[in-house]
């Protein structure tokens, strides 16, 4: 097993007038390739500061971030943020919000590409409709098709079905778990549904209170497809609930 | 200078440009200028960062980047603005014509009063004006209707 990440030491700090708020205090963390990982842990721990970090979008203070070996500086198509409200571009159709992130011309015909990513996240017959005519839950099948297209080895999904309501958000895991059964990603995921992690997660990390660090490590030994309604999970559950101190 | 209304530009335009095409050229520019700087500035700022983040996640190029985040995003305002623009242009076009050119509705109207008070006149140059500008502004609203820039109208 490769680690695929390697998180070293994270902190970061932020100043509000006079007051130094530590959010990030110090985390390590190594995630192999293919792996499910999850982070939980209370609201405004600081899940979030972190997962900025990992995917580029904010320096650390301290510490490093290296994907595949290499140090991480700014984001790059290597990894793709999925987050809570989405970022699918209203003014492009399916098929061209599939097609933005195929750059220069190796990709063959980007089209095609892009419809067959769409066709396997139930998509079929959309592709020429425009993000104002769809659901929010189709809306989060093209945020997660467009960032399938470009081929990322890594997801990185920040509370990416929190905003669905609890149907949807069921849905959403089993289908997510479908296509990663498809094409093998290592993920990424920030949530505070304990449920949701127990379902997708290989590993849960529980994070503390703010300044963020590892509080508890759970391994989940569960095999897909998993049922939440197994003694085992509840057990599970109510050990990850205790450790968040509900 | 955007604060001076465009009609008191009047004299110095006639100054500079003389009685022809070129002053109320000049003044329509002015008025018209200002309201699209307004409103593509505001848009501009107004561009969720969830974007642009996303643009910078797929390492897209400076051009594209523009092309098809930027300028999509910001045309909406932009559309709202030649909208403003154009009915402050019609408004200053037939000021302009009451003042400094021999010709248009605005002469028209200005002319028919001088000419023997003949009322008739001035009321049926008002209604055309009235119906052109209804008419720009009902092609402005078509440009709303594109499906690019529906989703900033909708809700």
């Amino acid at each position: 097993m490769v680690d695929k990440i390697i998180i070293k030491d994270i902190k970061k700090s932020f100043t509000s007038g006079k007051e130094i708020r530590e959010v990030v205090g110090g985390i390590n963390l190594s995630i192999v390739e293919g792996e499910f990982v999850a982070i939980v842990g209370p609201s405004g721990c600081g899940k979030s500061t972190l997962m900025k970090i990992i995917a580029g979008f904010e320096e650390p203070d301290e510490g490093h971030i290296a994907i595949d070996g290499q140090i991480r500086k700014g984001p790059n198509a290597n990894g793709i943020v999925i987050s809570q409200h989405g970022s699918v571009f209203p003014w492009l159709n399916v098929q061209q919000n599939l097609m933005f992130g195929l750059n220069g011309n190796d990709h063959g015909d980007k089209a095609e590409l892009a419809d067959h990513y769409a066709a396997m996240v139930g998509l079929k017959g959309f592709e020429k409709n425009y993000p104002h005519e769809l659901s929010g839950g189709m809306l989060k099948r093209v945020e997660i098709a467009r960032a399938l297209v470009v081929k990322p080895e890594i997801l990185f999904m920040d509370e990416p079905f929190s905003a669905l309501d609890a149907l949807m958000n069921l849905k959403m895991r089993t289908e997510l778990l479908r296509i990663l059964e498809e094409e093998r990603h290592t993920v990424l995921l920030i949530t505070h549904d304990v449920e949701e992690a127990i379902h997708l997660a290989n590993r849960i990390i529980v994070l503390s209170p703010r300044p963020a660090k590892i509080q508890k490590v759970f391994e989940v030994p569960f095999s897909h497809p998993r049922k939440l309604s197994t003694p085992e999970a509840q057990t599970l559950k109510e050990a990850i609930l205790r450790e968040l101190g509900i | 200078m955007r604060p001076i209304s465009p009609i008191a530009w009047i004299p110095l335009a006639i100054l500079w440009f003389g009685v022809g095409n070129a002053s109320p050229i000049f003044l329509i520019f002015i008025a018209s200028v200002f309201p699209l700087i307004v409103q593509t500035a505001a848009g501009v700022h107004t561009i969720e960062k969830r974007y642009l983040n996303a643009a910078e996640n797929f390492g897209v190029s400076r051009y594209k980047l523009f092309t098809q985040v930027i300028i999509p995003a910001v045309l909406p305002e932009m559309i709202v603005g030649m909208r403003i623009s154009l009915g402050v242009a019609w408004l200053v076009v037939v000021a302009a014509e009451m003042i400094a050119l021999r010709s248009g509705l605005g002469y028209l109207i200005m002319d028919s009063r001088n000419a023997g008070n003949r009322y008739d006149l001035v009321i049926a140059g008002m209604i055309i004006i009235g119906i052109i500008g209804l008419l720009l502004d009902g092609l402005m609203r078509l440009l709303e209707g594109l499906k690019t820039v529906r989703w900033r109208y909708g809700r």
